[in-house]
């Protein structure tokens, strides 16, 4: 007996020295100088109570400032969204905050980017890491963790030094990240500026004024498909459900809220059907008590569709999300009436706008003759009936008319192209209205 | 399910906990359940072969056992014999022998018969069939007592550390302890604590080595032309390597698992590379091999008992099937049987050294320097004949060679498919792989020598060999899970 008792206590020391070892290699491999949600998640460990939590992706740590929140609504707040965040990581910050403090109210941020993904697809797992990396140890941590991925990433989603064995033998890489880590501004979990965006606190990472889109006519690369908006991932729907009936469970009001995006980042990627998203996700949440605000459709009056207020296409830099958070607020203490504050559907919203050119999106592609070739899309308010005169001003050569006023949007280019290309467009009702727009690319 | 594989990890824990906390009875069964589900998470299918073997096997022995007569006695060992022997030929040699009859009719003028089977080939079918037939030639000659319960039996026909890729254990052994299953010890620490230990160890070489050096083999062999003679001699070299730390890693992890459940199995390896000749390679290489093919071929065939000419005739014979038995390739054939040249070279060089009295002087007979040269040798031939093995086909052995012998080009050891840390990695394996193997031969073992140290320093070591595995292991993401080569045959 004295004997098994020994070698139980031997074995789980070695469980404890193996564990110990472990973390010693993270420390010395994984470089987390840098990570925001580091500090993220420990300041959501460190409050005394979270009253109301917001969860989701990068459009929620970038547009939801705590502190607005909490002296509008004198509550304490709680921003736990994170970059490329997926409901079902959302799924696992609401649990573990819930562990730990009475929440009486989420706001889950949904975004629409993410909503056709199945997660068997999963390859790229850097935004599952920063969530799991800087939780607790759990029940809910490990099923999350064996549920990102295929199983061979199981060894990487567990023990965090495998992913950085290669630099084991970089000696420069590690005696940097040891002085790194021997900061008081790593130990007091100070975040270290990448010079454009801050930690502002509690979960809230801000983006410079300085940073706001240079270029509001936008010239970018979007993803071939033409799939519905409406098309959402069953992955997708289950974590809703599972948030949904969690809270319901622990008597949290949920409320899903999209937060404000630019027209031509919903224009492009929607491809002119963002309603469709809109009607699937009020269709998921019939019959229950969770609310939806989509600050897409907020009046122009309360959010412009203006460059000060972002940062790219899709996030809103430290203004936007001042007048964002103070206006979503106000909304709360129900100073401002919802009827007031939204339009019934994105279709009314750009109907209610002047006929405008967004910007250009391309995606590349390869001929038959290994030809590289770069199509081109003009985004523009749609359903005006526009015609487009296309003229591009090569970098090095004259300018060239693409085509006259026409109702085709679409062009080519050579990828290794650049220059401007000047869109002029009216509405084919009258001609003589022509507006003109200048994309670089 | 390999061995290097999650599932692994959750199966053999769980196997292991409920072997020692299930009552006595049932032990086997549970085992026999564990086995069949390990065989079958290849493919279901699989297990209907394995099962078939198994009873005709299992029937044969108790009827030779019943019947009286000789003639009958040998009818049984025919009908066991041919019925395994088939279906190895059907699964594992049946396109093998279309192909070369369609290439030999082309060659003819005749009309090529384009016909081939595509039967999927069931891993470890040659190591289940071999002891399986192992099983019935013991019971015909009298060695051991035909088994009676099928339970036993089965289970020593598919017990699953050794199931895929041996070692090929004879009923003797392996056998023997199913039946005195009930009353082995359930626990005992230091037992379990060296059968872990020793799995670890066939972890590092699987995976530390032998799947560090494919890098570079498959990287090198598979665009030979792009190499000289350097780097095709290095990725041979590494061969060499890589298939031993995969065999006997492979072979460390089985005897570890099954020690840890309390089964002792046979040693399949005793340190290969350090032989001094062909001979004594086959002593120390895929032992339970060596000693089937001695048992039931090459003695059967006459051995040495039948003069000169008829002994190197069944020393082609047992090569060239052992080549053969390794795979249904004319490559495998020809390595089989430049391994059977060798021998039959050494032995005339050793009749000729005898018969003039060419004598080395006594004092140098066995010195350091004089097996040092002996094993560079032997070393040299055996890594010659491995480039057969490796390669894909005769014509691939081909190219190979005279790419080394035509090109002597020098490029950067990064271009061979392994980067700084991974050429590091690979060559610390290997110098810890030596350390180890030059240990054992001087007859000490490391694995006693570490239990006899302080707490501090087996356990620093124990932590040190789990976080290379961990940290350093060619597996997960990025690689492909590398199956055991041996599984192929």
């Amino acid at each position: 007996m004295k004997a098994k008792m020994k070698h139980i206590i031997c074995f789980l020391l070695f469980c404890g020295l193996l564990v110990g070892t472990g973390k010693f290699f993270r420390y010395l491999l994984v470089d987390d100088t840098a990570s925001y949600t580091r500090i993220t998640f420990h300041e959501m460990y460190e409050q005394d109570n979270i009253d109301v939590l917001f969860v989701g992706s990068s459009h929620c740590d970038q547009s939801f400032i705590p502190d607005i929140f909490d002296e509008k609504l004198g509550l304490n707040t709680f921003n736990g969204g994170t970059s490329a965040q997926h409901p079902d990581g959302s799924y696992l910050v609401i649990k573990e905050a819930a562990k730990y403090n009475e929440i009486k109210q989420i706001y889950l941020e949904l975004y629409f980017g993410l909503a056709r993904h199945n997660y068997k697809d999963r390859t790229e797992l850097t935004q599952f890491y920063i969530i799991a990396d800087y939780l607790r140890p759990s029940i809910d941590k490990t099923l999350y963790l064996l549920s990102i991925s295929p199983k061979e990433y199981y060894s990487n989603n567990f023990i965090l030094a495998r992913r950085y064995w290669t630099k084991f033998f970089d000696a420069d890489y590690v005696k940097d990240v040891l002085i790194k880590k021997n900061t008081n501004a790593y130990k007091n979990y100070e975040y270290i500026s990448n010079g454009t965006s801050w930690y502002y606190g509690k979960g809230y990472l801000a983006n410079s004024e300085k940073d706001a889109v240079r270029d509001w006519n936008f010239f970018d690369m979007r993803n071939p498909s033409t799939a519905s908006l409406g098309d959402v991932s069953q992955d997708w729907v289950d974590s809703l459900e599972d948030i949904i009936s969690f809270c319901e469970k622990k008597n949290i009001q949920l409320t899903l809220v999209s937060a404000p995006m630019s027209n031509y980042h919903l224009v492009r990627q929607g491809n002119g059907n963002y309603d469709k998203y809109i009607t699937t996700v009020q269709n998921l949440i019939a019959g229950t008590d969770v609310r939806y605000y989509d600050f897409n459709l907020c009046k122009e009056t309360y959010i412009p569709n203006s460059s000060e207020l972002f940062k790219d296409a899709g996030h809103m830099n430290y203004t936007g999300a001042k007048l964002f958070s103070t206006l979503f607020a106000d909304f709360l203490n129900g100073e401002i009436p919802e009827n007031e504050l939204f339009w019934d559907s994105y279709v009314e919203k750009l109907a209610h706008l002047e006929p405008t050119v967004f910007g250009v999106s391309y995606y590349d592609s390869q001929t038959d003759n290994d030809e590289a070739l770069r199509h081109c899309e003009v985004i523009a308010t749609p359903d005006m009936n526009l015609e487009y005169e296309i003229i591009l001003s090569p970098a090095e050569g004259e300018p060239y008319k693409l085509q006259d006023f026409s109702a085709n949007r679409f062009f080519t280019l050579q990828p290794d192209e650049h220059g401007t290309v000047t869109v002029t467009y009216r509405p084919s009702s009258s001609p003589k209205e022509t507006a003109t727009c200048n994309i670089t690319y | 399910m390999l061995f290097n594989s999650i599932d692994f990890l959750f199966f053999f824990p769980i196997v292991t906990l409920l072997f020692f906390i299930m009552p006595r009875r049932l032990r086997t069964s549970w085992l026999l359940i564990a086995s069949y589900y390990f065989y079958m998470s290849w493919n279901p299918k699989y297990a209907i072969l394995i099962a078939l073997s198994t009873v005709t096997t299992f029937l044969s022995g108790i009827l030779i056992e019943k019947f009286e007569k000789n003639s009958a006695k040998k009818f049984l060992v025919a009908a066991s014999l041919i019925i395994n022997l088939a279906i190895l030929g059907i699964f594992k040699y049946a396109d093998f022998a279309l192909q070369t009859l369609s290439s030999v009719s082309s060659r003819l003028g005749l009309e090529a018969m384009d016909r081939r089977l595509d039967l999927l080939l069931p891993v470890g079918i040659s190591f289940y069939t071999f002891q399986a037939l192992s099983y019935t030639l013991d019971v015909y000659r009298g060695t051991i007592c035909a088994e009676k319960s099928i339970i036993k039996y089965a289970l020593f026909v598919s017990f699953f550390p050794q199931l895929v890729a041996g070692p090929i254990e004879r009923s003797g052994n392996l056998l023997r302890q199913i039946q005195t299953i009930r009353n082995k010890k359930l626990w005992d620490y230091a037992r379990v604590r060296d059968g872990l230990l020793l799995m670890f160890w066939g972890l590092f070489q699987k995976l530390v080595i032998a799947d560090r050096a494919s890098l570079l083999v498959n990287q090198v062999y598979g665009n030979y032309a792009n190499y000289g003679f350097l780097e095709l001699a290095i990725a041979s070299i590494l061969f060499a390597f890589q298939i031993y730390c995969d065999f006997g890693g492979y072979t460390n992890i089985a005897r570890g698992a099954a020690q840890v459940m309390g089964f002792s199995l046979m040693q399949n390896f005793y340190q290969p590379y350090f032989a001094v000749s062909i001979k004594e390679f086959w002593r120390r290489w895929h032992i339970s091999l060596t000693s089937w093919f001695t048992d039931y071929l090459y003695i059967p065939l006459g051995g040495s008992r039948k003069g000169l000419l008829r002994q190197y005739i069944n020393i082609l014979i047992v090569f060239v099937v052992s080549g053969l038995w390794h795979g249904a390739s004319w490559h495998f054939v020809a390595w089989g049987f430049i391994h059977a040249v060798y021998q039959i070279a050494g032995n005339t060089k050793n009749r000729i050294m005898n018969r003039f009295h060419l004598k080395i002087r006594e004092e140098t007979e066995c010195s350091f320097s004089r097996n040092l040269g002996k094993g560079l040798v032997t070393f040299a031939l055996v890594d010659f004949a491995w480039i057969f093995f490796a390669a894909d086909s005769l014509s691939h052995v081909y190219a190979i060679l005279r790419q080394m012998l035509t090109s002597f080009q020098i490029s950067s050891i990064y271009e061979m498919g392994l980067d700084r840390g991974n050429w590091f990695m690979l060559l610390m394996g290997i110098c810890i792989l030596i350390a180890v193997d030059i240990i054992h031969e001087t007859g000490s073992s490391v694995f006693l020598f570490t239990n006899r140290q302080m707490l501090w320093f087996r356990w620093t070591l124990y932590l040190g060999l789990i976080w290379c595995i961990i940290l350093f292991g060619i597996y997960g993401v990025g690689y492909d899970s590398s199956q055991f080569i041996y599984f192929q045959f």
